[in-house]
């Protein structure tokens, strides 16, 4: 599968008058053509961050100071909006977190599609109406709504159409954040298995940010587990789920509770995440974490590779736990 | 067990539309159900099927349009006196979903507990309404210096603790809880779990737990509710529910929760909940369901206990298992979303 987008040694800092805080702290990643990655994380871990960061949609006091965000073979980063205009909606296009935000209220759908379509030529009044009425079939909504405003649909209607509008020229990388967390279960399985079947028949490439662990395990192929600003474990969502290595991934797995099999005492993470503005010393997970020794309070980790994963823990790249 | 409180065909509408076009909105229709002694009862369902609506109503934050809701032997409504309601309120207090918002961020939260002490236990001295706002932050897992600080100083999830310490300090009998862990990261998630369950056992509070996921309201839940459209579309003892659902529902809301253990249901349902306004008689599920049969659009099925012959195997006989759906009364299997 040849490679699509290259993230290399990513990091964005907030500039605050207090002193600058790194949100997204030397990231790296690579992503083929039409595969799904999924990037998981708590709130405040960065993972919004690192995809409007790779989306170049970042605004100021949030700057990227260094890395590079490889799309196609050219660098992103530092190019004018001009230059970015080129390459959005048509080669890369952003899904939401919540639709009824993102979507203009006081346009129709069909309005709203137009103008995606005429940032990139110029396409005539049919083309426009065939397009549209074409992409949100893809995605089970009726063409009539194209004369709808986003309020006279419902949540679930509104989040495919921001789906359809991404689609609109089908580009090869779909940026998502959170698009079901506004949804009831129900809806947000119908919406997944439309992006699956979306993907399948047009080979896009999806980066799909959430902090529902269980969402990812069905769709991803593979996954990233983030934890204040930096990569705890990046690998295969089959090889994650058989077997997490890193103690934050094997805790979150541990505060789900499941509807089946029996029922058993959960534990959760004790403590909350670090404040980013002077994040704990060595291994930023040491003081939640129930194997920290004193090497991990000395010792920054970096991300080893371990049979496939990479894992950001001291203990886990020595062997000492996790056998 | 002993019945604490108990909703009798509660029913709520609203007025929708103009003076000209005048529509009423059912938000809950017809709910009955009981809450016991030191028990976790979920109300379960999507946006829209009128959980909160049924919060706000047991809080007396709206009055319902039709039923009643008895506690501890009296009807709320004829609570008419100043004491009475603010017995009640102490009571069976509420606790919100969002922490950032139900607590007043210019004052300490130590404000928050004392100010409901001085209200609702009138009795106590300055230093026992201190030591007593120490005593509930200890048992909700905060520290005692806590109190001194600044809503904004805390973690969502010590927020969401001192919400529940406020309830505590009242000597609550039923705490109403309305998503309270929706906004909460999911290693936080847990904890506030388990202290719920510890109030129920440790200081036999009954909770309410208002919620949209059901994994979470088997974790801590005795019995389970399950809403659909305004109406109570399946009710049990929660493990009978979730092994043997008999309302299609209820099978289509458990198939659609992510699990990594067990593959993903293929089941192309696009459907939502309907808006009930100005209903016809009928189940409201019916436009959604594959076992729908001419009755179904008729009569609204009535919510019925579930004869025994039909309950799943690991039937607790001492509680009820109740369904609403003409299919599953009739003792046809019911395998709609399975």
């Amino acid at each position: 599968m040849p490679e699509i987008l290259a993230v290399t040694d990513l990091s964005v800092d907030y500039v605050l008058e207090r002193g600058d805080v790194r949100a997204v702290d030397d990231v790296s990643f690579t992503l083929d053509r039409g595969e799904f990655l999924g990037i998981v994380g708590e709130s405040g871990c960065g993972k919004s961050t690192l995809l409007f960061a790779v989306a170049q949609l970042l605004t100021p006091p949030a700057q990227i100071t260094t890395g590079r965000v490889t799309f196609q073979g050219a660098n992103l980063v530092g190019l004018t909006d001009k230059q970015l205009a080129a390459i959005r909606w048509k080669d890369m296009s952003v899904v939401m977190q919540s639709a009824m935000n993102a979507l203009n209220p006081v346009k129709s759908i069909g309005a709203q599609f137009k103008d995606v379509l005429e940032a990139h030529g110029k396409p005539s009044k049919q083309e426009v109406r065939e397009r549209s009425a074409q992409v949100l079939r893809m995605v089970g909504i009726d063409p009539v709504h194209l004369k709808s405003y986003p309020h006279q649909l419902s949540g679930g209607m509104r989040q495919r159409s921001m789906i359809a509008m991404a689609m609109l020229f089908t580009p090869d990388l779909i940026i998502m954040d959170e698009p079901t967390s506004a949804l009831d279960v129900v809806a947000q399985r119908a919406l997944m298995l439309q992006i699956k079947e979306l993907q399948r028949e047009y080979g896009f490439a999806v980066i799909f940010v959430t902090h529902d662990m269980s969402l990812v395990s069905h769709f991803s192929d593979r996954m990233m587990v983030m934890y204040a600003g930096q990569i705890d474990e990046l690998g295969s969502t089959k090889a994650i789920f058989a077997h997490p290595r890193h103690p934050y991934t094997k805790g979150l797995f541990e505060a789900f509770p499941s509807i089946r099999g029996p029922k058993t005492q959960l534990r959760g993470i004790p403590g909350n995440p670090p404040d980013l503005n002077s994040p704990p010393h060595g291994c930023r997970f040491n003081p939640r974490c129930p194997h920290a020794v004193d090497l991990c309070f000395e010792t920054v980790p970096d991300l080893y590779q371990l049979n496939g994963t990479l894992v950001r823990c001291l203990r886990v790249a020595d062997g000492s736990i996790d056998q | 067990m002993t019945e604490l409180l108990k909703a009798d065909r509660l029913t709520k509408h609203f007025k929708i539309g103009s003076t000209l076009s005048r529509h009423i909105l059912h938000a809950v229709d017809e709910v009955t159900f009981t809450v016991g002694e030191r028990e976790i009862v979920a109300l379960a369902g999507e946006s829209g099927s009128g959980k909160s609506t049924i919060a706000r109503l047991l809080a007396r934050i709206y009055p319902p349009t039709s039923g009643s809701v008895t506690f501890d032997g009296h009807n709320i409504r004829g609570m008419r006196s100043r004491r009475a309601q603010l017995r009640y309120a102490a009571e069976v207090p509420m606790v919100f979903q969002d922490p950032f918002a139900s607590i007043n961020p210019v004052f300490r939260v130590s404000h928050a507990v004392l100010r409901s002490l001085k209200l609702h236990r009138p009795s106590l001295s300055a230093a026992e309404r201190r030591a007593e706002a120490e005593r509930v932050f200890d048992v909700v897992g905060l520290t005692a210096d806590m109190l001194e600080r600044f809503p904004h100083e805390l973690s969502g999830g010590q927020r969401q603790r001192v919400g529940f310490a406020q309830a505590l300090a009242m000597k609550p009998r039923l705490i109403i809880a309305d998503e309270p862990v929706s906004m909460l990261d999911v290693s936080i998630r847990i904890g506030l779990l388990n202290m719920m369950a510890s109030l129920r056992d440790e200081q036999g509070v009954s909770i309410l737990y208002i919620t949209h996921d059901i994994a979470s309201a088997r974790y801590v839940a005795d019995r389970l509710i399950v809403m659909y459209a305004g109406q109570i579309a399946e009710s049990g003892p929660i493990e009978e529910v979730l092994t043997a659902p008999r309302h299609p529902y209820t099978q289509l809301l458990l198939s659609a929760v992510p699990d990594p253990k067990a593959p993903l249901a293929q089941v192309t349902d696009r459907g939502e909940p309907p808006k009930v306004i100005d209903p016809s008689p009928g189940c409201r599920f019916r436009w959604r369901c594959p076992l729908a049969i001419d009755t179904c659009s008729a009569v609204t099925p009535p919510l019925t206990e579930l004869p025994v012959n039909l309950r799943g195997s690991a039937a607790n006989r001492e509680s009820e298992h109740e369904v609403a759906c003409h299919v599953a009364q009739s003792g046809a299997e019911v395998k709609a979303f399975v």
